[in-house]
């Protein structure tokens, strides 16, 4: 007999969560993905073309402001990229004031929670992290204007939407993944808050993020680590890219993972914790006790 | 004997618990760019709104306000039977109780296509369908924040109304009138 025992932490009902779905990988799906996601790329000028107060250093204020509040919210990793990228392309197309952004931000963070997540974020919470600075009515007149810009497609592509698809045409171990597509994660929402990906396509942010973070953690996993090459030109291969351009956009990623992290060394945010996290290729895993291979 | 669950997994890794309730951190509530100017962003926000409407109302001609088609609309509007329609336009099934909202912009809109198509029966007057959308928007607090119809009618149609997709309201308005069109009225 070999009696399950199931070890529940907290009182709190866990959120179920479907298997994920082999279908869901097959080629077929992943050309779709990259049909798909040209269809849903921001404008990459709209600073100089559409905005007139609006700044790329204000951007990176008003990201760096989401990213917080979806971590701490505990938010799907979805949540952030998708709310940037209805950001981006409201930018993209209405000018909009200075002091409207951080509205905007958040009505973007209350879509993209609508849209991955079981039980979203509340607009009276997203109004209390602006410091109530607005109110709830205005986050949903401002969530209204946002849909009819973006014309009531929320569905875009992400970079998060490729992670699994590499995962599983790389030759990973399994027990790899998990912490492959956790800094794969990082990198990507990282790459959100950093205004030269706007206009990157979002396999090539996927596929840049994925060299990053296999090369970064390659040390740990000795056995499958694949020549960096090799690896760069399977992905660049998979997203019907060039390996240079891939090239180019992986060591955009680490130089802007190393800024990060020198600027995490000033000031401590939690982004950039997380991202020390990642370099230093410490175990994210922080599971308190592993309780996997107990025998009843 | 491996067959140990761990419910809470990895946290790091994948997030399986719900989102806590606890307060927001103090930290992270912050007013980034200065006070906001609640009369400027109303005014604006009005006028979004508003263009939204208008721009809804020339594609669709019809004045989602009144509930009434356009004079000189290019479509034709007809009054159908609600048992004519779908069960999905039929307020009941997919639409929430009625809210009173008069006062938003888009609120009536909403409705006002639905009653329009609803309209010939008995019990034209609201639709239940139309407030619903109205009821979210204009108090502010979403009990069901998602479902404007719109969204559907806009992935249909939306290469169409290039500029602005329009309002929730239009896309019940859309799909409803179409399919029974043969039939006018007014």
């Amino acid at each position: 007999m070999e009696p399950q025992l199931m070890c529940c932490e907290g009182n709190r009902p866990a959120i179920r969560r479907a298997y994920r779905d082999s279908n869901l990988l097959t080629d077929r799906v992943l050309h779709a993905l990259l049909r798909a996601e040209d269809k849903y790329l921001p404008a990459s000028n709209y600073f100089k073309c559409v905005q007139r107060e609006i700044a790329p250093y204000m951007r990176r204020i008003v990201a760096t402001w989401m990213l917080e509040v979806c971590e701490e919210q505990k938010c799907e990793e979805e949540v952030f990229p998708l709310a940037m990228n209805y950001m981006d392309r409201f930018l993209s197309v209405e000018p909009t004031k200075k002091n409207h952004l951080q509205l905007l931000g958040a009505a973007c963070m209350f879509l993209a929670s609508k849209l991955k997540e079981t039980i979203p974020l509340t607009a009276e919470k997203l109004c209390i992290y602006t410091d109530n600075s607005v109110r709830p009515t205005q986050l949903l007149q401002m969530e209204l204007l946002v849909l009819n810009k973006l014309k009531w497609d929320l569905a875009s592509v992400t970079p998060l939407d490729f992670i699994d698809h590499f995962l599983s045409q790389l030759p990973i171990r399994r027990e790899n993944r998990p912490i492959l597509r956790k800094h794969a994660q990082t990198f990507v929402a990282l790459c959100a808050t950093d205004v030269k990906f706007i206009a990157s396509p979002p396999s090539m942010v996927a596929a840049g993020s994925m060299v990053a973070a296999v090369e970064g953690l390659q040390m740990r996993m000795v056995g499958n680590a694949m020549m960096s090459q090799k690896l760069t030109e399977q992905l660049a291969q998979t997203i019907k890219s060039d390996p240079d351009c891939l090239r180019a956009c992986q060591e955009q990623i680490e130089s802007l993972l190393e800024t990060s992290l020198r600027q995490a060394q000033q000031q401590q945010h939690s982004v950039t914790m997380e991202v020390k996290n990642i370099s230093e290729g410490q175990d994210l895993s922080t599971t308190p006790t592993d309780v996997r291979d107990v025998n009843i | 004997m491996s067959d140990v669950r761990l419910s809470n997994g990895s946290p790091t890794l994948e997030r399986t618990d719900p989102r806590l309730s606890d307060h927001p951190k103090p930290s992270a509530c912050r007013s980034l760019f200065g006070s906001v100017n609640h009369e400027e962003l109303k005014r604006d926000l009005k006028g979004h709104l508003r263009d939204m409407e208008e721009a809804a109302s020339a594609k669709w001609g019809f004045d989602f306000a009144n509930h009434t088609p356009l004079a000189n609309g290019r479509l034709e509007w007809e009054l159908v039977d609600c048992r004519d329609v779908p069960t999905f336009y039929n307020g009941q099934v997919a639409r929430r109780e009625k809210g009173v909202c008069s006062a938003g912009n888009n609120n009536v809109d909403l409705n006002g296509n639905h009653s329009c198509v609803v309209v010939a029966p008995s019990e034209d007057s609201d639709r239940s369908d139309g407030p619903m959308e109205c009821t979210e928007q204009c108090t502010g607090l979403r009990k069901r924040p998602a479902c404007h119809d719109t969204s559907t009618q806009n992935k249909r149609s939306h290469t169409s109304s290039a500029e602005v997709s329009c309002p929730s309201r239009s896309l019940s308005t859309e799909h409803t009138p179409r399919k029974t069109s043969p039939k006018r009225q007014t």
